[in-house]
């Protein structure tokens, strides 16, 4: 009984700080029509700047408690709606999800640069933890602690504010009436921007609020547990309101933060379980939310959201596709007979996640699905093929089998579509929230169990044992693909026959279906279309791509733990898929590449270009290079506002002049040919050679621009020219 | 006779206000059914309704005698019906030909022993509806008045029995409109196609037509020929109150 009454005093308080952030998340996705993924990032940050008021600069609980939730965090909101969320009107829904997962992960680049996570910050709870009362139920002590009754207080108040909000002031009549019937104000014309602003504004103070006291009950500001046990929560309380309802939302909330507290109060008495508590925060919500999925009645077929979407994709021919895979392979070979072996390694890692964002070109550039897991369901794969897949005698002689590789694909294709089928029948945001939740059990729940986990029936072996996976190379035939430059060419080939074939696919009757159904649901349902089917067979099948991937990305890392796998890391790879152009192969390459590459060159570079010359050390701080060079491709995920196809289509439309001007294009190969020749005759590093290439490549099309310009200048003077010819013959 | 498609009693609300009450029509086979009625009056919704986008209250839809009221959208495309929509649904990323291949294909797929050459079909079909020029062009960069026409020609992809078109000639020049008017009607004649017609062109309507139903607030307001629905007095009333000149 005792007991009982601890539960349920903590599981509310936490319970109703739940319900703050999942009523923010639901008022503004129905003001706003945008799902805001870095709410629980705010969220975090808040805390951090919280810690930073309080712990460093001794300043008043009370003051900054009120200066981060009540001015700073809506200021914030304010500055996100007005400069990045009002311009994805007309942007799929994909593009919005990446535009606030870039966002989240900017502020993730931001707190990690101010708060470096490998230390630790503590956080204590108002009043402390023995300001309590003390009650005397049979012969144990209960204990309320003010903090509690604070954190309940603060959120009940929150709640009336919100409602005389609503029903009081104009603005919130206007609010509500949105949150009320989206449909209704949509036929109006939308809604005013005001509102919308406002919304995001009290959001983020619900998220500030919720935050900052979560932070409190964890002991410490930590950014990365912190966010997702926001998120997970959070998504979970807003799903239960299904994205409606703020009451029952609130209802959810408090439901999830009673769960929690029960089961992992009652199992921390339990000998056998107490290994596994700690992941209850994370698990308990993940597997509300695949409940909630499945009860959810199907979702009413959709037509075309809006009339014209402002992305567009043009599909290559397969000529074209072709002859861009040998440019391609030729690129790499070249590039393997000059990088020293680590960045061999590293180049095979990126192109492996090439191979996984592929997986993404598929379902979402053809079938217009989103998932934001794609490197769990890789990891899937590459278990399935440690555990089942793995011939030979033992380190260093042991091989990944094709048989392993094969078997892995089959088995994540089951489990892709297992896991998907729910979501699949709802709308596209609810599979990306489904497939994030995926993720998240994935990486903290399922990885965390270190000893043999089997599946009965089956016989199938999951898990981490040891906390470490080490996947052998592949043996392919008679060949064993060991050194780093074979599985960089391998899975350079790999990738090629992959995306040649995907284009191929794209041509065929089944992707014309696929890229029907994403364009008009309606449309392809009346037309005999079983939608449904098609759904789970695009996600099937990228699932197996993704598996693939991630197989070649566990072999080519060498040793991979539990953090490989972490969600942010498959959400920065959809990112910067999204960025390279989701609806082409060239965009999965970019996105792989970047991510997996890019970042770590630029990064190195900038450091070693500032270690090789005293005198830019000054200039270049290595600290404020890496954090810039973290933030530059969320920043670049932000700006997909304005440029939703990605930037690969951009950027070759840029080059387009470079290739019709002999002239320059020439001199741009010339001058590459130069640099390659001066690195590979160790004249200077590789560094110098990377550094070199993008600057020629940055000039290239300015030069080739500059000279179109000179010579249209020149071609102006003709039609005068002409005019005086035609009046002359008339 | 018997009704190639008999829709009986039903009803449609959104939310507390009625969009459909009680409302029973039939179309005939090898004609040309009107269902006309003012903006709002819950023709789009009829549409919805018999091709299984937007489940009624109350009511069935029966086709050719074959109950479809509880059939998802895609059952009833195979039983025969096929339909346009005032908003347009093209598929936006492909070209014109590829929107009528695509629909050809779902059409074939489904273990059916009729299969035809979608290729030499989809040529046909565009060549019929002059949309042969716009062929190779993408679908999204068409005027509306040609892209009502590619929906048209999208429909009759599945080769239907019964085609519901939700205001095809909005859009369309007067000319074009007389020319698809004509062709309309060849196709009934030759082809032994059904059509069920939501028109806001009066001309069109009432030259096209063989029996009119008149939709207003939700409910059935008049049946009959052109003639008699010309000469209905409730039907002048609610288009406005204007006398016959409107109609
Ligand atoms: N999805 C919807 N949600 C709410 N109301 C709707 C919806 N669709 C149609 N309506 C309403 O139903 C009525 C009939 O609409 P509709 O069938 O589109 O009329 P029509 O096609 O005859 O112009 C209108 O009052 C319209 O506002
Ligand atoms: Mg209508």
């Amino acid at each position: 009984m005792a007991n009982f009454l601890v539960y349920l005093i903590a599981g509310t308080t936490s319970g109703v700080l739940y319900a703050l952030v999942a009523s923010g998340l639901v008022l503004t996705y129905t003001t706003s029509g945008i799902f805001n993924f870095a709410h629980g990032g705010v969220a975090m940050l808040s805390a951090f700047v919280f810690y930073q008021m309080t712990a460093v600069w001794m300043w008043p609980n009370w003051i900054s408690f009120i200066l981060v939730a009540f001015v700073l965090a809506p200021l914030f909101q304010i500055g996100v709606y007005r400069v990045i969320m009002r311009r994805l009107t007309g942007t799929s829904d994909i593009t919005k999800i990446v535009v606030t997962i870039a966002l989240m992960l900017a502020i993730f680049g931001l707190a990690a640069w101010g708060w470096p996570p490998d230390t630790s910050y503590p956080l204590s709870l108002f009043w402390g933890v023995t300001a309590e009362w003390t009650f005397h139920v049979g012969s144990h002590d209960v204990y309320l602690q003010y903090f509690q009754v604070f954190a309940i207080g603060v959120a009940a108040v929150m709640g009336i504010g919100l409602s005389i909000l609503f029903k009081r002031t104009r603005i919130g009549i206007a609010m509500r009436a949105v949150v009320d019937s989206p449909d209704l104000l949509k036929l109006n014309g939308g809604v005013p921007e005001r509102v919308a602003a406002i919304s995001w504004a009290v959001g983020g103070s619900m998220a500030a609020v919720a935050g900052i006291l979560i932070a409190q009950v964890q002991g410490s500001v930590d950014a990365t547990s912190l966010t997702i046990l926001l998120i997970t929560c959070g998504v979970t309380a807003a799903m239960i309101g299904r994205l409606r309802s703020i009451p029952v939302t609130v209802f959810g909330g408090i439901l999830i933060g009673l769960e929690i507290a029960f089961f992992t109060g009652y199992a921390s008495q339990h000998q056998e379980w107490t290994s596994w508590s700690p992941q209850f925060g994370v698990a308990i919500p993940v597997l509300s939310l695949f409940v909630v999925l499945l009860v959810l009645p199907q979702d009413r077929l959709r037509g075309a959201t809006l009339s014209r979407l402002r992305e567009r994709y043009t599909v290559p021919t397969m000529k074209t596709a072709w002859v861009s895979g040998l440019a391609l392979m030729i690129f790499v070979i070249g590039m393997g007979q000059i990088m020293g072996i680590s960045d061999t390694s590293m180049l095979a890692a990126g192109m492996a996640l090439s191979i996984i964002a592929l997986s993404l070109t598929l379902l979402t550039g053809y079938a217009g699905e989103i998932n934001l897991a794609p490197i769990s369901f890789g990891a899937i794969g590459a278990i399935v093929a440690y555990h089942h897949g793995l011939i030979g005698p033992g380190f260093p002689d042991q091989r990944t089998s094709l048989w392993g590789i094969g078997i892995g694909i089959v088995i994540t294709m089951v489990l892709g579509g297992l896991v998907a089928l729910p979501a699949l029948r709802l709308r596209g945001l609810h599979l990306a929230l489904g497939t994030m939740a995926f993720g998240i059990f994935l990486s903290t729940f399922i990885l965390s169990f270190t000893g043999v986990v089997t599946i009965p029936l089956i016989h199938l072996h999951l898990a981490f044992v040891g906390g470490a996976m080490t996947l052998p190379p592949v043996k392919f035939l008679a060949w064993s693909l060991v050194s780093p430059k074979a599985q960089l060419l391998s899975s350079t080939a790999l990738f090629i026959f992959l995306g040649v074939g995907l284009v191929a696919l794209r041509r065929s009757p089944y992707g014309r279906r696929l890229v029907a159904m994403k364009d008009s649901p309606a449309a392809s349902a009346t037309l005999g279309q079983s939608i449904l089917w098609l759904k789970v067979s695009a996600f099937m099948l990228s699932s197996g791509l993704a598996a693939v991937g991630g197989i070649l990305y566990c072999i080519a890392l060498g040793s991979v733990q539990t953090t490989t796998f972490d969600i942010f890391l498959s959400f920065g790879l959809v990112m910067a898929t999204v960025v390279g152009g989701m609806g082409n192969v060239s965009g999965a390459l970019f996105g792989g590449v970047f991510f997996g590459v890019g970042l770590t060159a630029v990064q190195h570079t900038l450091f070693n270009l500032a270690n090789a010359h005293n005198s830019w050390g000054q200039l270049f701080s290595w600290a404020t290079a890496y954090h810039l060079a973290a933030l530059l491709p969320a920043t670049i995920g932000i700006t997909l506002g304005s440029n939703p196809s990605g930037s690969i289509s951009k950027i070759v439309e840029g080059y387009r002049p470079v290739v019709e001007d002999r002239v320059v294009l020439i001199g741009t190969l010339l001058a590459i040919g130069v640099t390659y020749a001066m690195t590979a005759t160790h004249v200077w590093g590789n560094w110098w050679f990377v550094f070199c290439v993008g600057m020629i490549g940055l000039l290239a099309p300015l030069a080739a621009e500059r000279r179109m310009k000179a010579s249209t200048d020149h071609d102006l003077a003709e039609p005068e020219q002409f005019q005086a010819e035609m009046a002359l013959n008339s | 006779m018997t009704n190639l498609l008999e829709v009986a009693n039903v009803s449609v609300s959104f939310k507390g206000t009625k969009a459909l009450v009680d409302v029973s029509f039939g179309c005939a086979a090898g004609e040309i059914t009107g269902l006309i009625g003012p903006n709002g009056a819950g023709k789009t919704t009829m549409f919805n309704v018999i091709s299984g986008l937007l489940k009624p209250t109350a009511g069935s839809v029966v086709l050719n005698g074959v109950d479809l009221s509880k059939a998802k959208p895609a059952r009833r495309a195979r039983h025969g019906i096929s339909r346009t929509f005032q908003r347009l649904e093209l598929f936006t990323s492909l070209t014109v030909r590829e929107n009528l291949v695509v629909a050809g294909e779902i059409r074939n797929s489904i273990g059916r022993k009729d299969r035809f050459n979608v290729k030499s079909e989809a040529d046909e079909v565009l060549h019929l509806l002059d949309l042969t020029d716009v062929a190779e062009i993408d679908v999204a960069s068409l005027p509306t008045g040609r892209a009502r026409v590619v929906e048209v020609a999208r429909a009759l992809m599945t080769r239907p029995k019964l085609v519901l078109l939700d205001e095809p000639a909005s859009g369309q020049s007067e000319e074009e409109t007389e020319h698809f008017g004509v062709l309309l009607r060849r196709l009934v004649n030759d082809r032994g196609l059904s059509v069920c017609l939501v028109e806001h062109d009066v001309p069109l309507v009432m030259n096209l037509c063989d029996h009119i139903h008149v939709l207003n607030f939700g409910s059935m307001l008049a049946s009959g020929t052109p003639m008699e629905i010309r000469q209905n007095a409730a039907v002048a009333d609610a288009y406005l109150g204007s006398p016959e000149e409107t109609i």
